[in-house]
């Protein structure tokens, strides 16, 4: 410790500073939705509330898996949204053919399953992640147009159009799928040996192996289980509309990742937490929900996301350093 | 046959033998009016590969290249009524100061270069937005004569494909033969120990990033201008070919190997197999299925030879064996 200031303050014991930054969080969040709704008054509306958590239930969603990424010090995945579309295409191509939903559901959870093994599996043996999903996800891209023709898919189905657009006690299908695996993600990461191995093995890879994780398999998990809840994404993406669709998928990887990163998940693995990135998906809908509602055009609301991105990833990156020292 | 293990003649075989089933199987595939249209289809990837290739002999990735691009087109078409250099200068000269402040920031911060070239892809990407007003720019019919020049054609060449090979011999003489091109090398084969031997660390990166942002902006400024316009979404898949074609040349992803002879072959043999892909009237995702293939495939390639896991596994069990048959 090389403290310099003036008075020495005793060091903060770690459960009163991860108290503290709840509350930064949460005082953020409510300074911002007070600024929102004094300067617009159709912010501050239940009805526009659910439409941003209807927004961030979907990136939200993958974010969770994505975070398992960051977390074991494998950067990101540039192949979540086309996996996504992947999804929904072979979802709708499996019931087109004459399968109930249940069956194409599973197939398609299977498969998805297997592509994530695979670019798990060459990330294990050491090739960059974010090249390695770059490639997968223009396999992927390639698949589905190879699919579909190029064309969207409809669906026909009950059960379908009710995971699309139905209402549990008023709330949207998306965003209670978005809470579940909120939950899911947090149990995982806190509670279950593969969660602490996950974050051993992001915060120091060689002392994980030392230690006796298997970083291989884990590596391989943590695609799945991103992979997994891309997938989930795609198909309400695809019950939502009742067709399944090959484009508008480029923005999801961008809003994963800057849901995981603003979050304050570290990039550099080891630290963080499903339920931050949860906040950062929540924070971004917001933001781009006020900008969609001052008509700031899309071209405004990108340069303000990676600018974002940019400013966080570098401020979490010389707080680290500045701690390290 | 001790020449066959060298990577690059492996590659080269690798290329002839491409060129030589496609125009066995392909019609049209060996006239020279295709030969045009490949070396055309190559300029813009292979301009900005040889930046990408300089950023990755650093061992460094710039994801921005893509957005760059798109940016530069724009700009180029809004300042075309000017003529056609002040418009590329235009475009580059921005470019190479956000690359010069980017590698900066990157050396200095010592952050991941993946994680930092992520958020300015999204940032310029948005910019590209902003400057376009979320408009495809074309180029006004009294400046057409711009595009037909870069069109132009000069035996199987055109001042576009010319300017390509022109900038390949540049990029390749100056990283043999100047200093901050040894450094470029040394800082990507071992950073480490680059630093212990008195290598600066900060100026490589720097030069290696305002090349890949000025290369990628030089290559999307004349496309746009050659095609007469420039969409703000544009040049999305530009990294995916780039990076493609670079590991197809021999380019480490693990940095300090390589060559711009690398990468016009595998510039060359990407365009090859995505133009017979073309005459066979496949469809268009069929050239993202196959540049996705072949990017993975050689990933693989590279993980065994570079300095990942695989590779020195793959190098200790060679030593095993040999040392247990010598004794």
């Amino acid at each position: 410790m090389t403290e310099t200031g003036y008075t020495p303050t005793p060091s903060k014991s770690p459960a009163s500073s991860k108290v503290m930054r709840w509350v930064y969080i949460i005082g953020a969040f409510i300074v911002l939705a007070a600024i929102g709704g004094f300067f617009n008054r159709a912010f501050l509306t239940p009805e526009n509330g659910l439409a941003i958590l209807r927004a961030a239930a979907m990136s939200g969603m993958v974010a969770m898996g994505a975070t398992f990424i960051t977390l074991s010090g494998r950067f990101f995945s540039l192949a979540l949204g086309q996996t996504a579309m992947f999804a929904g295409v072979l979802m709708a191509v499996l019931m087109s053919a004459g399968l109930p939903f249940g069956i194409a559901v599973v197939l398609t959870f299977a498969v998805i399953i297997l592509l994530g093994a695979l670019q798990g599996g060459i990330i294990a043996m050491g090739a960059n992640p974010i090249v390695t999903t770059l490639g997968a996800g223009a396999i992927l891209a390639g698949l589905a147009g190879l699919a579909t023709g190029g064309k969207n898919v409809p669906i026909e189905s009950a059960v379908v159009e009710w995971i699309g657009n139905g209402r549990i006690i008023g709330v949207p299908t998306q965003t209670w799928a978005f809470l579940f695996s909120v939950a899911v993600a947090w149990w995982v990461i806190n509670k279950t040996r593969l969660g602490r191995e996950t974050i051993l093995m992001g915060a120091n890879r060689a002392t994980a192996e030392a230690s006796g994780v298997n970083v291989a398999l884990i590596t391989i998990l943590v695609f799945i289980i991103a992979s997994i809840a891309a997938g989930m994404m795609g198909i309400f993406e695809a019950a939502q509309f009742n067709k399944a669709r090959v484009m508008g998928f480029d923005a999801v990887d961008f809003n994963v990742i800057a849901a995981v990163l603003i979050g304050g998940t570290a990039i550099q693995g080891g630290r963080g937490s499903p339920l931050q990135s949860a906040l950062g998906a929540v924070f971004i809908a917001t933001v781009q929900n006020y900008m969609l509602l001052l008509a700031w055009s899309a071209g405004v609301r990108t340069v303000i996301t990676g600018a974002l991105i940019v400013v966080i990833v570098v401020g979490f990156h010389i707080a680290g350093k500045r701690k390290g020292a | 046959m001790k020449f066959l293990q060298n990577p690059l003649v492996q590659r080269l075989v690798l290329l002839v033998v491409v060129y030589a089933i496609l125009a066995l199987t392909v019609p049209f595939f060996a006239t020279s009016g295709n030969a045009y249209a490949v070396l055309e289809a190559s300029a813009l990837l292979g301009i900005v590969a040889a930046g990408l290739a300089v950023n990755m002999l650093t061992g460094e990735l710039d994801l921005s290249v893509g957005s760059v691009a798109a940016c530069a087109g724009l700009v180029a078409i809004m300042m075309s009524q000017h003529g056609i250099y002040i418009a590329v200068i235009a475009a580059v000269i921005p470019a190479v100061l956000y690359g010069m402040l980017q590698g900066y920031c990157i050396a200095r911060l010592q952050i991941s270069s993946l994680v930092f070239t992520l958020g300015t892809f999204i940032g310029v990407r948005g910019l590209a937005y902003v400057i376009s007003d979320e408009r495809t720019l074309t180029l006004a019919l009294s400046n057409l004569s711009i595009s037909m020049s870069l069109r132009e054609r000069i035996l199987i060449f055109s001042p576009f494909s010319l300017l390509m090979i022109g900038v390949l011999i540049i990029a390749g003489l100056l990283l043999r033969y100047t200093r901050v091109g040894r450094e470029i090398f040394a800082i990507g084969g071992a950073r480490k120990e680059s630093r212990a031997a008195g290598v600066p660390q900060v100026r490589p990166l720097v030069i290696s990033f305002a090349t890949s942002a000025g290369l990628a902006a030089l290559a999307g400024a004349l496309a746009s201008m050659r095609g007469g316009s420039a969409a703000p979404g544009g040049y999305e898949t530009v990294l995916l070919g780039a990076v493609t074609a670079a590991l197809i040349g021999g380019v480490s992803l693990y940095g300090g190997r390589g060559s711009m002879i690398g990468v016009f072959i595998g510039v060359l043999t990407l365009q090859f197999l995505l133009s017979g892909l073309q005459l066979l009237g496949a469809p268009n995702w069929a050239a993202n299925l196959t540049t996705g293939l072949i990017l993975l495939a050689f990933l693989g390639i590279d993980l065994a030879h570079g300095s990942s896991p695989v590779a020195t596994a793959l190098h200790r069990s060679r030593v095993r064996r040999r040392s247990s048959n010598t004794a």
